[in-house]
């Protein structure tokens, strides 16, 4: 009796390591997809970049300066590229930073409005600034959907027992992305 | 101390809560006559019939400091508007005190319909009319926009298209039966076959209800061993029950299926399931 007793718990942690292994790689396809989303979110605002900048530099040309500030935002993003399964909290920290940056300068660039009735008045320039915003609320949407599935993940990584399992097979903690509220307030539209 | 902050986000506790879906013109805020608000609901359910895209309108008072374009999504996930695989869904969302107007448009819709065209739709269909206190012409008028930028045959705004349009039965119903999760009808196979071994013998319907059971909540619904085991006696005692609870589950089943059409008017507006993804447009009278 004593043996089958032995075998049955072998065969119960087996299926579990089984079961919670299986759980721990889908979830972590599920968050590289969330990922996915983020940085196409990310792209887009990128690509709008030189649209928007050609369309203000047309009415403000003299504004030299804040056109080299997001030329240099955007190409600092533009170069730094992460692999989201084997980021460090720094490289995710950088990443963060520099996407935040970019964020914030490009609020600035939409301020010129403000000085510039004309370009205020310009439909090419107000679709612009609505494509901005509703990019950057794609990546609130997005980062926030992404950031949530890091939280179940990293339950499943770091609360027994499915920690044991992750650690014999190597699964790690994942990194939030989180930019500071500085650069999170989306520039507003005031009409 | 951020991940707390998180937790609090997750949980909504301080948000202001969703408004119960029950007409595709949910006017909290008394924009609209009640003549108004039924032309509205027409025009939207001949484009629904016409093109299968769900529109609906919120008009609230005011955000309760909520962000206009996190109350609208949030409102947008829980409505589900649109169809389940089409995402062609949109919500105009209008708050009276603060003059704010948001469209959110669903994930399928946002190649047509654009952000800098929803922008546009908001600055020169509705404010305007809004200004003047206009809401139902501004309102209209936007949906008419909308609806000739999504869709490759728009209705016509005067009443007769109304006879030409094909009588299609309203997609609703049909969106809602597609809604299960992918293994229910399994679960309920199940459920049926185990009502006619048990009739026969409860043992090796207990058997097959503890196999059964395990074995399906395994491939859809969780890996957890120690849920799966607790299913597993679940099903057992399910499966030795089986036929006499499909007997009594007929018994009473016509006045407590909570989804007999009987109880719930046949109008009754639904979303579909669509889900978006944060585009669309915001602007301000």
């Amino acid at each position: 009796m004593k043996k089958y007793l032995g075998w049955l718990a072998l065969g119960i942690i087996l299926v579990y390591g089984f079961t919670a292994l299986r759980g721990l790689q889908s979830h972590s396809n599920t968050v590289e997809n969330a990922w996915a989303q983020v940085e196409n979110q990310l792209q887009r605002r990128y690509d709008l970049i030189p649209n928007l900048v050609e369309t203000v530099k047309g009415y403000a040309s003299h504004e030299k300066s804040l056109f080299v500030e997001v030329t240099e935002a955007r190409s600092k993003v533009g170069t730094l590229k992460i692999d989201i399964a084997n980021a460090t909290p720094e490289q995710m920290q950088e990443f963060s930073q520099a996407q935040g940056e970019l964020a914030t300068v490009l609020s600035k660039l939409l301020l010129v409005r403000e000085n510039y009735p004309q370009l205020k008045a310009n439909e090419n320039f107000l679709k612009l600034q609505d494509e901005l915003a509703g990019t950057e609320n794609r990546i609130a949407v997005e980062r926030k959907r992404y950031n949530d599935e890091v939280k179940v993940m990293n339950n499943k990584v770091t609360v027994i027992p499915s920690s044991i399992v992750a650690s014999l097979f190597g699964f790690q903690k994942l990194s939030y992305f989180e930019i500071d509220s500085v650069a999170k307030n989306n520039p507003k539209v005031s009409f | 101390m951020k991940k707390l902050l998180w937790l609090f986000l997750a949980l909504n506790i301080f948000a202001k809560d969703v408004p119960q879906l029950t007409s595709s013109v949910e006017d909290l805020a008394h924009l609209f006559t009640q003549e108004q608000k039924q032309k509205l609901e027409s025009k939207l359910e001949r484009i629904e019939q016409a093109s299968s895209s769900q529109i609906a309108i919120l008009s609230i008072l005011s955000l309760e400091d909520e962000d206009l374009s996190e109350y609208a999504i949030k409102v947008a996930q829980s409505w589900k508007l649109g169809k389940k695989s089409m995402d062609n869904g949109i919500l105009i969302l209008i708050v009276k005190e603060s003059h704010d107007i948001r469209i959110e448009v669903g994930y399928g819709l946002e190649g047509q319909l654009p952000d800098g065209l929803a922008g546009s739709i908001i600055r020169n269909a509705m404010i305007p009319h809004f200004k003047n206190g206009n809401f139902y012409e501004g309102v209209s008028l936007a949906i008419t926009q909308i609806d000739e930028a999504v869709h490759e045959n728009p209705i016509r705004n005067s009443e007769d298209t109304k006879n030409l349009l094909p009588n299609k039965p309203t997609q609703n119903s049909s969106a809602q039966n597609k809604d299960f999760e992918p293994g229910l009808g399994l679960f309920i196979i199940l459920f049926a076959v185990l009502g006619i071994i048990s009739k026969r013998n409860k043992l090796i319907g207990a058997t097959a209800g503890s196999i059964g059971f395990t074995l399906l909540s395994f491939l859809f619904v969780t890996q957890s061993i120690l849920i799966l085991l607790l299913i597993a006696i679940t099903g057992a005692i399910l499966g030795y029950s089986a036929a006499f609870l499909q007997k009594s589950l007929h018994g009473s089943k016509t006045n407590k299926d909570p989804f007999s059409n009987s109880k719930i008017p046949k109008d009754i507006f639904r979303g579909g399931g669509g889900k978006f993804g944060g585009g669309g447009s915001s602007g301000r009278w």
